[in-house]
């Protein structure tokens, strides 16, 4: 089959610049790999390394900012879009990225061994790394293959990471259950794009709306009997394969056991970046089901819409009736993370009804809200995370009781993680508030009405309310209980050393500040929104 | 077109029903294999026989098949399924090392 090679070079001269910040995680990937092949990680240890790496990575994204506003693009001819969701996940990921290889630094996980021969500590970051890149690639895939790609990207390293504690029958179980049930779920979303690229003869996502809307037309050659159905089977099939990357209900089964079992900086960082890319990855899936033909795209978008509001009722009360009767807070957190992702699905919800009704200020509403959210609870899950992890560190247990008094012992990390959870439940004037409030706005915005959108909408309200109790449970736990008899006394472990305590101040700040910068974060949201749809 | 169709989803049938039944965990793994494949059959298919790549208005009534896309699909499917297979297997010796066995239904010391 001839090619045509003359648009080669242009296409990479304006794919290049735009992909710098992967590129340079990759460089990042292969130097990590380098130091621990040549023995320079005496000098050189790969935790510099990999912070070395994710800052810059992180710098280069938002010196991106301005220009994939003004000129979206398609890079690699046409494998991914470089557009402003792109940058603004790019830059959410990497710094989650950045943070949590600061928080291992501090942390120092994963213990060097006794045996420097026998110490897999310094690998620990590349796995790491490649979720980073892969969460990067989900925001910006643009072609069925390089969702496929990317979604497996941000995987495989996690199966890695979550059974990373050499030995420990706990990370073990945790990394064998992820590993069935995702193993699974990439299957099964790699026959639904099967599926849709024979019946609509296209991988790219922007022609996939066009032919979606062909496929009705009788009299088309390969246009066989039910074409729709397997159209409508792909779709079903990858949407499973994103709803297990969200965690939702029904495919949620991996995220408490994998939580509970892997390191807190694994959870806390698996529990945010795949997450923002899944997401943003999600959104673009959908519209681009929605075709420039009008009635197809819109009946499915309006059918997905409304699945969406179904899909975020159920995630959120199942989420939140599962974490109440938890007793550790990987797996406490684990389900919040359910309930969580439940609530940014109303966002989506809100966003595709929209498209599909025609109601371009309730898509955007409906993402902008999402995105609004999203950047919340980058920071809060990440303080709550991290603040587990230090908490770990000094009573050696995660469970909650193992809190009992810990208030007064450790105030500065008691005060952190009890702000984490104050906006996780979404009280003022957290950035969680702020986040909820911008999505249930969307959703009770649906004049037209679609009653199972409010409804949907009613439900997280009553679902906010109802987590009170068990994001409350840790927070009295450390201020109310009194420590237990016996193990009175200074806590276990060294005393929380100042760059910790300036860790989780650096992730709390914009948690509590979030008010006054919200005119320019809801107006940036606003316009991504807007560039996108 | 229809005939693959028919015979990717059979192998996807098999593949779910044996990640369903399977109690080892290696078991289950090939189960996923079967699904992975079956979309390889559908790639290589659709490569060849499926509608046309270029848009409908401007294709000319022999041109058919997705070309080149699905099967360059097929061969990252195959590449994939190696990597995920090399990370699936060391989890589960780690875990026939921690807990003597790699029956899935001895992986369930984790309860809330």
């Amino acid at each position: 089959m001839a090619r045509d090679w003359q648009g080669v070079l242009p296409d990479l001269a304006l794919s290049l610049p735009a992909f710098a910040p992967e590129l340079i995680v990759c460089a990042t990937i292969v130097a990590l790999l380098l130091t621990r092949l040549f023995g320079m990680a005496r000098w050189l240890p790969a935790g510099s390394v990999a912070f070395g790496g994710s800052a810059l990575a992180t710098a280069l994204a938002c010196l991106q900012w301005g220009g994939a506003f003004e000129s979206p693009s398609d890079g690699w001819a046409g494998l991914v879009r470089n557009d402003a969701l792109t940058v603004y996940v790019r830059v959410l990921c990497l710094l989650g990225w950045n943070l949590t290889v600061t928080l291992t630094l501090l942390t120092g996980v994963p213990r060097p061994s006794i045996d420097p021969a026998d110490d897999d500590g310094p690998d620990f970051h590349v796995p790491l790394a490649a979720v980073a890149l892969g969460s990067v690639l989900m925001g910006q895939a643009n072609h069925l293959l390089m969702l496929f790609l990317a979604v497996e990207m941000a995987s495989v390293p996690a199966y890695v990471l979550v059974g990373f504690r050499k030995g420990s029958r706990e990370a073990g179980e945790a990394a064998l259950k992820y590993l069935v049930f995702g193993a699974g779920a990439a299957g099964v979303m790699m026959y639904g794009a099967s599926l849709l690229a024979g019946v609509t003869g296209t991988l790219s996502l922007p022609a996939l709306g066009e032919r979606l809307a062909l496929i009705p037309l009788e009299g088309l050659e390969w246009n066989e009997p039910g074409v729709g159905g397997a159209a409508i089977a792909g779709v079903v099939f990858i949407l499973c394969g994103l709803a297990f990357k969200l965690s939702l209900v029904p495919f949620h089964f991996w995220t408490p056991d994998a939580f509970q079992g892997a390191l807190a900086e694994v959870s806390g960082f698996l529990s945010v970046a795949p997450k923002i890319g899944a997401f943003a990855l999600l959104v673009r899936f959908g519209l681009s089901l929605h075709g420039p033909f009008g009635e197809t795209g819109d009946a499915l978008l309006t059918g997905l819409g409304l699945a969406c509001a179904a899909g975020a009722a159920v995630s959120m009360t199942f989420g939140n009736l599962a974490a109440f009767a938890q007793k550790d807070l990987g797996r406490l957190l684990a389900y919040s993370t359910v309930a969580q992702s439940g609530t940014m699905l109303l966002g989506v919800a809100a966003c595709f009804l929209g498209v599909g009704r025609g109601d371009g200020d309730l898509a955007v509403a409906g993402l902008a809200g999402t995105l609004l959210y999203l950047t919340a609870y980058l920071f809060l899950n990440l303080g709550a995370f991290a603040a587990v992890a230090i908490f770990r560190n000094r009573t050696l247990r995660t469970d909650v009781a193992s809190l009992a008094g810990l208030g007064s012992k450790m105030p500065w990390v008691a005060g952190a993680f009890a702000v984490s959870l104050v906006g996780l439940v979404g009280l003022p004037p957290t950035a969680g508030f702020v986040g909820k409030l911008a999505v249930f706005a969307a959703a009770l915005s649906d004049r037209v009405g679609s009653p199972l959108l409010f409804a949907a909408a009613l439900i997280a309200a009553a679902n906010t309310v109802a987590s009170l109790f068990y994001y409350f449970r840790p927070i009295r736990s450390l201020y109310l209980d009194a420590a237990p008899e016996g193990t009175s006394g200074a806590p276990i472990g060294p005393p929380v050393t100042g760059s910790e305590r300036a860790y989780l101040v650096l992730l709390a700040v914009p948690v509590l500040l979030i008010l006054p910068l919200l005119g320019r974060l809801g107006a940036l949201c606003d316009a991504i929104a807007e560039a996108v749809l | 077109m229809t005939g693959y169709l028919i015979v990717s989803a059979v192998l996807l049938t098999c593949g779910v029903v044996c990640m369903a039944s399977k109690r080892n965990a290696v078991g289950v793994l090939m189960g996923v294999e079967l699904v992975l494949n079956a979309a390889s059959v559908n790639f290589v298919a659709a490569a060849e026989f499926g509608p046309p790549a270029v848009p409908v208005q401007v294709a000319t009534a022999d041109a058919i098949g997705v070309g080149l896309d699905g099967q360059i699909a097929a061969l990252f499917v195959i590449v994939l399924a190696a990597a995920e297979a090399a990370v699936a297997l060391a989890i589960v010796l780690a875990f026939f090392n921690q807990h003597g066995t790699a029956d899935v239904d001895a992986a369930s010391e984790l309860r809330g």
